[in-house]
């Protein structure tokens, strides 16, 4: 099969689009493409502007399991950048090796994010920071224990000190949120071969990904929420999971955010299965026939989630698409941690 | 569809005074937008009121939305604002609230009411 050209890329989207009239279709391929362009610049608040000594002081925060009530249990024990920054199980273990009630998400692309936690109960990253190291179900530190830990670890003062300059006892569980939280707005997936579709580099990507794209943002309507270059606007939906966990309800009590979680980002989505909040789905291809048709039919499900009556072939178009935004990451090193 | 609703912790419905003034803010593409007096719509993220006015929200998007405000004394919600719902939220008491779409939480908009 030849090429699509723009014209006729351009029609097969049109076609998409008049023949579902998806809402957030759009019939112009270069401003949907403009759409998704990787953004140039990581954004870092105000409140907590980036320097590489917080940056350094954050990694070696991130790998210290001394930061937990066992003293093996590291924030990268489960959000392993080996798997994509989580850890590949359906649900995450926690303290004691107990299982916890969700899966754990990849902080990958996180300076983006608006909300945090799968219910998005905390508002920074920073405050998002503490919760598992704190939690008495994750890592089970009590914070002020934390911090007279690594005032105990003489090795970590000079590395608070450079990286909080005005500070004349850096070492704080503030300071500790602001490390971990700048460390973790550099963890950036790379360029994917969608990323050099998207700057012109036409056979990038194969005829069926480009299909899927289409499709992606025309009759399967995934773009209403899996939108922008990391593929999530951040909203919150039911999107039909049959199961109890009722979600963003419980720290929102509005009937509408029953069973809502998080639009997770789609890139590196290959390689993060299992999938959903509850790691109930094992493939990509079983996520696309869950959006089809496999979804639980409640008040509170989406109005953005409706019966697509997707092809087979249409379906593996949106897979193929989908693997498009695996990018071959650079090794990541493990810092030598003070003593 | 119109509704008014006050921002106060107290939940009465105003009327709006003789003086109130209407602030119109539309919900498009999800983001706030304001709307000028000449019908002119452009995004924003900090809205300065006076104690008394009202804002007023319409959903031209295409896709429900939800209002909530929080902050100091004000709390209110509008739980689901269907695209052409129209809402008004009285303001009687000054201070600073953050106004978001607990669907869509990029969308979010600053308010605060002087004397």
């Amino acid at each position: 099969m030849p090429p699509l050209s723009l014209k006729k890329f351009t029609l097969y989207c049109l076609f998409s689009c008049l023949l579902t009239a998806p809402s957030h279709a759009s019939t112009d391929i270069e401003a949907l493409k403009e759409s998704y362009k990787r953004p140039k610049e990581i954004p870092f608040p105000e409140e907590n502007p980036y320097s590489k000594e917080k940056e350094i002081l954050g990694k070696m925060l991130y790998f210290d399991p001394r930061l937990s009530r066992s003293g093996v249990m590291s924030c990268a024990t489960c959000h392993n950048p080996s798997f994509d920054w989580g850890d590949g199980l359906p649900k995450g273990i926690g303290d004691f090796h107990k299982e916890l009630g969700r899966k754990t998400p990849t902080i990958l692309n996180l300076a983006w994010d608006e909300l945090f936690f799968w219910d998005g109960r905390a508002e920074s990253l920073e405050e998002q920071a503490l919760g598992p190291i704190e939690s008495s179900a994750e890592m089970g530190m009590p914070l002020n224990a934390m911090i007279e830990n690594l005032e105990n670890i003489k090795g970590y003062a000079p590395y608070f000190e450079a990286a909080f300059p005005d500070e004349k006892n850096p070492i704080t569980k503030e300071n500790v949120a602001k490390a971990i939280a700048t460390f973790e707005r550099t963890v950036i997936s790379g360029t994917a071969p969608f990323d050099e579709w998207i700057e012109g580099k036409e056979d990038a990507i194969s005829e069926e990904a480009k299909k899927g794209f289409a499709l992606f943002n025309g009759k399967a309507n995934c773009a209403a929420c899996h939108s922008g270059w990391n593929f999530s606007d951040n909203s919150f939906h039911d999107i039909g999971i049959p199961d109890k966990d009722l979600g963003r309800y419980k720290v929102f009590e509005l009937d509408s955010m029953k069973h809502a979680f998080k639009t997770v980002g789609l890139r590196n989505i290959e390689r993060r299965g299992p999938y959903m909040h509850d790691g109930s789905v094992k493939t990509l291809k079983e996520v696309v026939d869950h959006y089809n048709d496999g979804f639980v039919e409640r008040p509170s499900l989406s109005d953005d989630i409706k019966k697509l009556n997707l092809t087979e072939d249409e379906k593996n178009a949106i897979v193929a698409f989908m693997k498009t935004l695996t990018s071959k990451d650079p090794e990541v090193t493990v810092p030598v941690l003070p003593r | 569809m119109l509704r008014i609703i006050s921002a106060t912790f107290a939940f009465f419905v105003t009327v709006g005074s003789a003086f109130a003034a209407d602030h119109t803010i539309i919900q498009k593409d999800k983001k706030f937008f304001h709307k000028n007096a000449a019908g002119e719509l452009k995004t924003i993220k900090n809205l300065e009121i006076k104690k008394g006015d009202n804002i007023v929200f319409i959903n031209e998007d295409k896709i429900a939305h939800n209002v909530y405000g929080k902050g100091g004394s004000f709390k209110f919600e509008i739980p689901k604002q269907v695209t052409g719902q129209k809402d008004t939220i009285g303001f009687s008491e000054t201070g600073k609230t953050k106004i978001r779409c607990a669907i869509h939480p990029r969308m979010k908009l600053n308010v605060k009411v002087t004397d």
